[in-house]
């Protein structure tokens, strides 16, 4: 077993456990976990092209495709039996399971032969072309990104819902766009007969109001929607069905 | 070596050629570290070339997320830019395969960067979720898996995702080991399945041409298939299963030239894990790999009846991927095949019938109902253009895969390559164009492989291959006169590449979908807006899911993906369910499909009413029992719910109204 061998099977059982710990202790959409989730999930492709069956595959880009395809098997096939059984896939389960494989892995190929040949350093040059190269990228997605997002917020508008409530209802009037918008409402079948009202809704914001209605019939309500005074749509129609 | 165990035995068969480039006359390099000129390549400059191409990717990049930008703001320049860079990414890499001498690394590393190349133009256009109609139907898979870590829910979009659930299980482990959306972490598998795609491509070209050139162009040459640029780069489970099926297929190649032992069996262990993923991935890929398997041991009987002896069949990878496949199919989704059945019957009785004249034959982009949705005079030519090249290439690629015929990889793409033409008698249905388009991206194996070696051919010998059948005998050499004429074959080779992208994505994907742009109705992709994703975000948050809706097509997917409803399909006696949107008034018979579907809410989109569907139907192919639309679907159709006893109209944001039947239905 040579020494260099050794260090590898260590660094990628530390790697591992620390990439497993970090999973567990760091929420949700922080760096640190998506850094560690990454790591972890890659780890079983660095020990699957450890295997004396991979290092076989002598074909030109057959060793990278055999690691990666093995590593993908096995993390389905984790999934599988996660999901089928009572554990269940969770956090705790995935990053458990996914650590067991790459020990499982770097066991195995703990005692194949051969060295890794690293790929040619980048020179200067080199090396700021593929700065450049992803600089490159990441403004490219930034720029669709945002696009998409404006395109999103644009899509948005004003919406009016009315529901249930005991035996009477609730409004809703949700204003997802970027300005403060009023809405006019008129409510036609309350004990009150058809009453209006205006209300201001805040920029992405939702208001609720009590409808409350006498008797069985239905009501009909009818929302108008203006920014600065100018209409905007045409007016949005709601009714209950009544109840018998 | 492996290299030079199939020979040249019949005397009437051209010889490859002296002088060549081609590794198949040499020995190939075995072990890491063997320098033989071919596996390493000059190392001069080997550096700066990748990252100099990384750099011009990336700059490709860029303008395609400019011509998405203006896309959005509907600039005429944009369709330019996105035909032009997309374009250009693969052109720049096929020149470099073919005309620089780059090493063994950066041929790999090229095929990869193409790769995600193409795929991010994909992501740029739609970046904020998941659009496509089939990657809906697979969200609901895996939001259902995370939310309750275990399989098997119903998906009222697509019944059989439930049952292959490979893709959305690996999505599902990673969201949960990164923290990230259900999106962002089926896009990143989906990139990485990409990744190993290209690399085990390269491989199999590789193994079976025995030229690292050949393996360089024959891999772009198969990313200009149809399905890749979009289909096969979107969240569902063929997008994953291919991978898997040539990894697979890789392993078993490695696998044959092994003799037995320890070494024989641990890669038979790994190459049953790998077909194990792939046969809970997707139904057909895995059958269909199991048939390459059996294929495979057939070409090695018939090479050693041709004197080949390096090879032994694969008859245990097999049967253990025929056994899983069975296995799988009558222990969990033996629903498989009814569903497949209902795809593949209509097409296949749909060419019988045109052969028999029984049915007229579909028009090519007939489908079309408006010039806007319709491709350009162009791009229509380019797509028949790209098919009769493909098939004036199969013959000579043909015979350059005949001489390597004791090399089973290099016999069996080729007789893959051979299906091209029959396959392509399924667009002559208009049930059969989607099996034609999504079996693309098995048969380009072979399409590449022949193609990827008749190019190279051609340029190393400035001939076509001789084709002699008995007395009759077929050449063509190119003249090598000085200047330019030297210049037009490659260039008239890149040209062909170009065509033969150009035309893939024109024949699969319609021109609305590739960029992104206003809501257009019946667009699928394009019909995804986030009006649709709010009404769809509201019912969920207020009246709870899988609560069951009728609705039309698009906002169907975005219920059950999004909103997490049950999105009901299929038929009411001999009335397609979308009776009830398309007919005047609410009839006997709507009330009936109503009752009998146990139909709660109804989600009425009355922007439909603008404009002819781009598919050429809202709400179900049959809603109108094959009778094209003439005008849009008139808005009292949508509307004629607000009147109706029983009825609630309880949310209406301009667009879209939300109907509460449930007291209609109960009465």
């Amino acid at each position: 077993m040579s020494s260099p061998r050794a260090r590898q099977s260590l660094l990628l059982l530390a790697l591992a456990l620390c990439a497993t710990a970090a999973v567990l202790l760091f929420a949700d959409r922080t760096l640190p976990r998506a850094v560690a989730g990454i790591v972890l999930a890659l780890l079983p492709w660095a020990a699957a092209a450890r295997l004396e069956v991979v290092r076989l595959v002598d074909l030109p880009g057959g060793r990278f495709a055999a690691s990666g395809g093995i590593a993908l098997a096995n993390l389905v096939l984790l999934g599988l039996f996660l999901t089928v059984t009572n554990i269940g896939l969770s956090e705790e389960s995935a990053a458990v399971g996914t650590a067991l494989i790459v020990l499982a892995l770097t066991l195995v190929g703990q005692s194949a032969g051969g060295e890794w040949t690293p790929p040619p350093r980048p020179s200067p040059l080199g090396l700021a072309l593929l700065v450049a190269a992803l600089a490159t990228v990441v403004v490219a997605f930034a720029v669709a990104r945002g696009a998409a997002l404006d395109s999103a917020r644009k899509g948005s508008g004003y919406a009016a819902f009315v529901l249930a409530d005991g035996r009477d209802h609730r409004l809703g009037l949700r204003n997802a766009t970027e300005r403060e918008a009023r809405f006019t409402v008129q409510i036609g079948g309350t004990s009150q007969g058809t009453r209006t009202t205006t209300l201001a809704v805040a920029p992405e914001q939702l208001r609720l109001l009590p409808v409350r209605q006498a008797g069985s019939g239905p009501l009909e309500i009818r929302v108008v929607v203006s920014v600065d005074g100018e209409r905007k749509g045409r007016p949005l129609t709601l009714s209950t069905a009544g109840r018998k | 070596m492996w290299m030079q165990r199939w020979r040249r035995s019949k005397p009437s068969l051209a010889p490859i050629g002296a002088g060549t480039q081609d590794v198949a006359l040499k020995p190939a390099a075995t072990s890491p570290g063997a320098s033989s000129p071919e596996a390493q390549g000059p190392r001069r400059g080997s550096v700066p070339l990748l990252p100099a191409v990384c750099l011009a990717l990336a700059l490709m990049i860029l303008a395609q997320a400019l011509a998405a930008v203006g896309s959005r703001d509907g600039d005429s320049w944009s369709d330019a830019v996105y035909w032009l860079s997309t374009n250009a990414m693969v052109l720049v890499v096929a020149a470099v395969q073919l005309f620089a001498s780059p090493t063994v690394r950066q041929r790999i590393g090229l095929v990869v960067l193409l790769a995600l190349s193409l795929y991010s133009v994909k992501l740029l256009a739609y970046p904020l979720g998941f659009t496509y109609f089939d990657e809906l139907s697979h969200t609901q898979t895996a939001f259902d898996i995370f939310q309750s870590g275990h399989l098997f829910h119903a998906n009222s979009l697509q019944p059989i995702s439930p049952y292959y659930p490979g893709l959305e299980l690996i999505t599902v482990a990673f969201a949960h080991l990164s923290g990230f959306s259900l999106f962002v972490s089926g896009a990143a598998i989906v990139g990485i399945a990409r990744v190993v795609l290209a690399a085990a491509l390269y491989a199999l070209f590789a193994e079976a041409s025995g030229s690292q050139r050949v393996a360089g162009i024959a891999a772009v040459i198969y990313m200009a298939n149809p399905s890749f640029l979009y289909f096969d780069a979107g969240f569902s489970y063929e997008s994953f299963a291919l991978p898997l099926a040539v990894v697979a297929l890789t392993l078993t190649l490695r696998w044959m030239r092994l003799g037995a032992g320890w070494r024989s069996r641990g890669l038979l262990v790994c190459a049953a894990v790998v077909v194990s993923a792939l046969v809970v991935t997707h139904h057909l890929t895995s059958y269909l790999f199991a048939g390459l398997a059996f294929a495979l041991c057939a070409c090695v009987l018939l090479g050693r009846r041709w004197g080949a002896s390096d090879w032994r069949p694969p008859w245990q990878i097999a049967v253990f991927a025929a056994a899983a496949a069975i296995g799988w199919f009558f222990a969990v989704a033996s629903i498989t095949f009814p569903y497949l059945h209902d795809v593949l019957q209509p097409a296949i009785s749909g060419v019988v019938e045109v052969i028999t004249g029984d049915e007229t034959a579909r028009s090519a982009f007939s489908e079309a109902p408006t010039a806007a949705t319709a491709s350009p005079f162009w791009l229509k030519t380019t797509a028949f253009a790209s098919v009769l090249l493909i098939v004036a290439c199969l013959p000579f690629g043909a015979v350059l895969a005949w001489r390597r015929r004791l090399n089973p990889a290099a016999l069996l793409l080729g007789a893959i390559a051979l299906l091209y033409l029959p396959i392509q008698a399924l667009r002559l249905t208009g049930a059969g164009v989607e099996t034609a388009n999504r079996s693309s991206e098995f048969i380009f194996l072979g399409v590449g492989f022949l193609v990827g070696l008749l190019v190279v051919h051609l340029l190393e010998h400035r001939a076509l291959p001789t084709i002699e059948l008995g007395r009759f005998k077929a050449s063509l050499r190119v003249p090598s006169g000085p200047g330019a004429t030297r210049v037009a074959l490659p260039i008239a080779c890149l040209l062909a590449v170009a065509v033969l992208f150009t035309g893939g994505v024109t024949v699969f994907w319609p021109p609305y979908a590739r960029l992104p742009g206003n809501y257009l109705v019946g667009g699928d992709v394009r019909s995804v807006t986030q009006k649709g994703i709010d009404a769809v975000d509201w019912m969920n948050a207020y009246l709870g899911p899988k609560n069951r809706v009728l609705t039309d097509r698009t906002t169907g997917q975005l219920a059950g993906a999004f909103g997490h409803q049950h999105n009901v399909e299929g038929y009411v006696d001999q009335y397609s369910v979308a009776h009830v949107f398309v007919s005047p008034s609410l009839e006997r018979v709507d009330r009936r499909i109503l009752r009998r579907k146990k139909i709660e809410y109804l989600i009425v989109d009355t922007r439909l009413a603008h404009a002819l569907p781009a598919r050429g139907w809202y709400f179900a192919s049959a809603e109108r029992n094959e009778d094209p639309y003439e005008d849009p679907i008139p808005l009292g159709f949508l509307t004629k719910f607000t009147k109706i006893p029983g009825v609630s109209a309880i949310y209406d944001d301009g667009s879209i109204q939300i109907y509460d039947v449930r007291g209609l239905v109960r009465s």
